[in-house]
């Protein structure tokens, strides 16, 4: 019995094809010429016949693998007497991990094709004790390999099938003719080439860090310890940039330095996003009373020298909301496993200013009555606006309110101002034909979306809070009007 | 028979073997918080390095360079008299040496509470040891063991018995000089004996299997040290065996076979220098299922690990070349390991020395290894006639050679001969080891006139600018 490694044939002229289907499996008897595998190449797909009559082995190849000509495909036993290639096949096991019932393979060592020696490492493994190389107990051609790194491996398991002499290369024995060499040679040529002091490659290998990732600041690549350090800030910190082109090759270009408001935000709200699993919940309220409340009084508010806004409907608002569903007030503690409850009722205001993005804090708003809070809403925003904000307008707050209903937009997803647990975001107002039961009537509509922190508050506990703040506003005109007229 | 009397043990770490590999580990370890004992078969821990190999070798060579030396400063005005040798002297500060290294190490173990155990250690399963001497026998438990039991001298099967064929460490006894010897193997040991035998005036021939003496280290590096000994009586017999010796009164009558000589001739004694092999099967290693190989050796991974995962295997029991230093770096790894770090053995290089007059030492790949390999290298050879302070020694056939990648000068190997060559090889190492550039070596300011200066003419030379020796 002989077996036959079937190669991947000329290709006339394709430099790589792809396995696109198995023909066959592992066990099928094939005669001469039946089609084993499909190929395609760009420019057309071929089947690769078997060349005698035999029973498949193994499959060399996984469907997707890209192939040039003479890779080894599979392997077959042949049925002839006459085989152009005899080899023996010999399966390479998992040998026992001293106790471990697993290990993960970190590197395959090997690829079909390679030569191999007897103890030539195929496989590095690691366990949660150790890391240790598995050995190939022969010597010959590797055909296939079964494991990916990554991969978690038993003993016994096979993981690299081998063509090659069936007889186990025996180490030497000592004899009278051949003492064993004072000093056996040891200077194999290393594999790692990357420029670094050995402290460095220790702190790498204990890490868990690949040399190559790493990018190297010293003279001529050499990769410095502050370089592994930087590496590892980065990774801790989530990497911060994205690698750039070279922007001239594209046309005129010119480098503008990002605001300064921009500068110091962009870290918190990078933070921000990372570190908290936003969930962004979209809702509509019929606003259509509120604007025309709102429209109805706004003489007096201009005649105390403030402007009644829509957002100030919502401040207002939110306070019952937020007294029924405390956790929207709420900060995580930084252990994850508390929460600080906060009494006080502070809501941020996102303003848009020439400078940037900036969140000046109304406090205490439950005890401020309507004109009040215009007052100071306006007082902030041009304080925000000509850069006069002190920092402890900017701090304190329960949750925050973005609104862009005065630019556009459908629905947007907030990211949260941390250490708040939600921020309720204002997209633009329009007419909605909402159906009465007999006829369509235009409703004033305004589209709003609340991103909170999930791990703090579930879905379910976000659409209550939303229906409430909903219920709210929508109702808010009746009380505002019996307030208004007393 | 008397019983002995039993003693029970349990520690965390069993290191078997103190010598340079065994120490450190244990040392290490009981540094790490753990609960060590370290067994040692001889009176003395410190191994063989320490007892006989290393130290009380070298102890000799010094002398023996003296011999060569001091009548040497004649002809530059110092005349010191006629050369004599007093054997016990000798043999005395060899012993002084050495008892000062031993007695260190004991009060290190004890400062440490590291608790030492003479015995012959016999694993009885892969928690326990039985450790047994004339006295006593120990049981000790352990939940990790370090295999740390080194090599012997390898005996040619042929030769009879006679107390005139003696190994290294007979050798090291100074028994017997002058008359003639025969030193069966040329590599390091056989080398350095025949140093130390020729300068204390015997008639000593080296016969050697291979083509050139010193197998590994590459042949124009060795020939300025074969050529001096030569010189001084040494005879060489490269490419031939030894196939018969028989022993009468008049003395050792032996059988070559190959190369130039094929008479038998006659010799008074006989010094067996064919290597050493590790003792992996002295150890009733499978009572711990531990796996050994067919020569002795005790296979491990990168983490010194063998197959049972709580025991470890360092120093000459396991692969690699069966050095001092090389022990001793994997003992003070293995102990890390144990501890729980994640690391693991990365050295890229380690160095060979024969403590010969003029020493000969190696690092890294040589030129041999480089063309095998299909590496494009480049070569910088800097001959000591040209390096000022080897000449003011009275010495001019020294050399130091690097070898460098072609494309981006990165150092992977080299090798020098020449006095202190052995001390000079570390900058060479560190530089292999530190990834540098012959660029790097050429531009580190070396003091002048030293002998480690001819490294960074060696580097100036490869880079085709040397000032020292014209350019080539």
């Amino acid at each position: 019995m002989s077996h036959k490694v079937v190669q991947i044939p000329d290709l006339g002229g394709a430099q790589e094809v792809t396995l696109i289907e198995w023909l066959v499996k592992p066990g099928d008897e094939v005669s001469a010429d039946t089609p084993l595998a499909t190929l395609e190449s760009d420019k057309a797909t071929m089947e690769v016949p078997a060349p005698n009559d035999g029973v498949i082995e193994s499959l060399g190849a996984v469907v997707g693998q890209k192939l040039a000509q003479g890779d080894n495909l599979l392997l077959m036993r042949s049925l002839e007497k006459q085989a152009e290639e005899e080899v023996d096949i010999l399966s390479v096991d998992i040998p026992d991990l001293g106790g471990i019932a697993q290990a993960k393979v970190v590197e395959v060592l090997v690829k079909v094709g390679d030569q191999v020696n007897e103890n030539t490492a195929l496989l590095t493994l690691e366990s949660e004790k150790a890391t240790m190389d598995v050995p190939s107990p022969y010597a010959g051609k590797v055909l296939s390999t079964h494991v990916v790194a990554g991969e978690d491996v038993k003993m016994g398991q096979m993981v690299v099938m081998i063509a090659g002499q069936a007889i186990k290369v025996s180490a030497p024995k000592i004899t009278q003719d051949l003492p064993v060499p004072e000093i056996p040679i040891a200077h194999a040529v290393p594999t790692d080439l990357e420029k670094t002091s050995p402290i460095v490659r220790r702190l790498a290998y204990e890490l868990g860090i690949q040399l190559g990732d790493i990018q190297a600041s010293g003279p001529k690549g050499r990769i410095l310890k502050d370089d592994l350090i930087g590496y590892i800030k980065q990774r801790m910190q989530g990497k911060k940039s994205v690698n750039l082109p070279d922007f001239t090759q594209f046309g005129s270009v010119k480098l503008e330095e990002l605001g300064r408001i921009k500068q110091i935000s962009g870290p918190f709200l990078q933070d921000a996003w990372q570190l908290i699993p936003h969930v962004t919940h979209f809702f509509e309220v019929d606003f259509t009373e509120l604007e025309n409340y709102r429209k109805a009084n706004q003489t007096e508010f201009v005649e105390q020298g403030t402007k009644l806004t829509p957002v100030l409907f919502f401040v207002k608002a939110l306070i019952p909301v937020l007294r029924a569903h405390p956790i929207f007030a709420s900060s995580l503690s930084e252990d994850g496993k508390s929460l600080w409850m906060k009494d006080y009722i502070n809501i941020g205001i996102a303003v848009d200013t020439p400078g940037g993005l900036m969140v000046p804090v109304l406090k205490n708003v439950d005890q401020k009555s309507f004109i009040d809070l215009a007052i100071e809403l306006s007082g902030l925003s041009t304080q925000a606006r000509e850069g006069a904000l002190k920092v402890n307008q900017m701090q304190g707050g329960t949750m925050t309110i973005s609104s862009l209903g005065g630019i556009g937009g459908v629905a947007f997803t907030p990211i949260i101002n941390a250490p708040e647990v939600c921020i309720l975001g204002i997209s633009k107002g329009y007419i909605k034909p909402v159906w009465d039961g007999q006829q369509f009537i235009p409703r004033y509509t305004v589209p709003l979306s609340l991103s909170y922190d999930h791990r703090v508050i579930d879905g379910a506990e976000a659409a209550r809070f939303c229906n409430q703040l909903q219920r709210t506003l929508e109702t808010m005109h009746l009380e505002m009007n019996s307030n208004h007229k007393q | 028979m008397a019983t002995k009397k039993q003693h029970e043990l349990q520690v965390k770490v069993a290191v078997l073997g103190s010598g340079p590999g065994g120490y450190a580990a244990a040392f290490r370890l009981a540094d790490l918080g753990f609960n060590v004992a370290l067994i040692e078969r001889y009176e003395n821990i410190g191994g063989v390095c320490l007892n006989v190999g290393c130290i009380p070798s070298k102890t000799l060579l010094h002398l023996a360079e003296m011999c060569y030396e001091v009548p040497g400063l004649k002809e530059h005005g110092l005349d010191f008299g006629d050369l004599k040798i007093d054997q016990s002297k000798m043999i005395d500060f060899k012993a002084q040496v050495v008892k000062k290294l031993t007695s260190g190490l004991s009060q290190l173990a004890s400062a440490r509470k590291v608790k030492i155990v003479h015995g012959v250690a016999k694993f009885t399963s892969d928690h326990q040891l039985l450790v047994e001497n004339d006295k006593e026998t120990h049981v000790i438990g352990f939940d990790h063991c370090v295999i740390a039991a080194g090599s012997e001298p390898v005996k040619l099967p042929f030769l009879p018995q006679d107390e005139r064929i003696i190994d290294s460490t007979g050798a090291l006894e100074l028994k017997k000089i002058g008359g003639k010897m025969l030193i069966i193997g040329g590599g390091i040991i056989g080398c350095e004996m025949a140093t130390v035998y020729q300068a204390l005036g015997t008639d000593v021939t080296v016969v050697e299997m291979t083509d050139q003496i010193m197998p590994g280290a590459q042949k124009d590096i060795v020939r300025p040290c074969q050529q001096l000994m030569q010189k001084r009586g040494v005879e060489f017999m490269l490419n031939t065996k030894v196939v018969a010796v028989s022993a009468s009164a008049k003395g050792l009558a032996v059988t070559f076979e190959g190369g130039q000589a094929t008479e038998s001739r006659l010799f008074d004694q006989i010094l067996v220098s064919v290597g050493r092999g590790p003792n992996g099967h002295k150890l009733q290693a499978d009572a711990a299922g531990i796996k050994v190989d067919d020569r002795g050796f005790i296979p491990t991974d990168k983490q010194l690990r063998t197959n049972v995962n709580h025991i470890f295997a360092i120093g000459d029991i396991t692969h690699g070349p069966m050095l001092a230093h090389k022990a001793t770096a994997e003992g003070r790894l293995v102990a890390e390991v144990i501890a729980g770090k994640r690391i693991k053995m990365d050295v890229r290089c380690i160095p060979s020395v024969a403590y010969t007059d003029p020493e000969v030492a190696w690092v890294g790949q040589s030129r041999d290894e480089l063309k095998a390999a299909g590496i494009d290298f480049k070569e910088g050879v800097f001959p000591w006639i040209a390096n000022g302070r080897s000449l003011c020694l009275g010495r001019s056939e020294g050399r130091t050679v690097l070898y460098a990648d072609a494309v981006t000068g990165r150092v992977l190997g080299g090798a020098v001969v020449g006095k202190n060559a052995g001390d000079i090889i570390g900058v060479i190492g560190f530089a292999i080891e530190m990834g540098a550039d012959v660029h790097d070596l050429a531009m580190t300011v070396f003091a002048h006139p030293t002998l480690v200066e001819t490294v960074g003419q060696a580097a100036e030379v490869l880079l085709g600018e040397p000032v020292d020796v014209l350019p080539g």
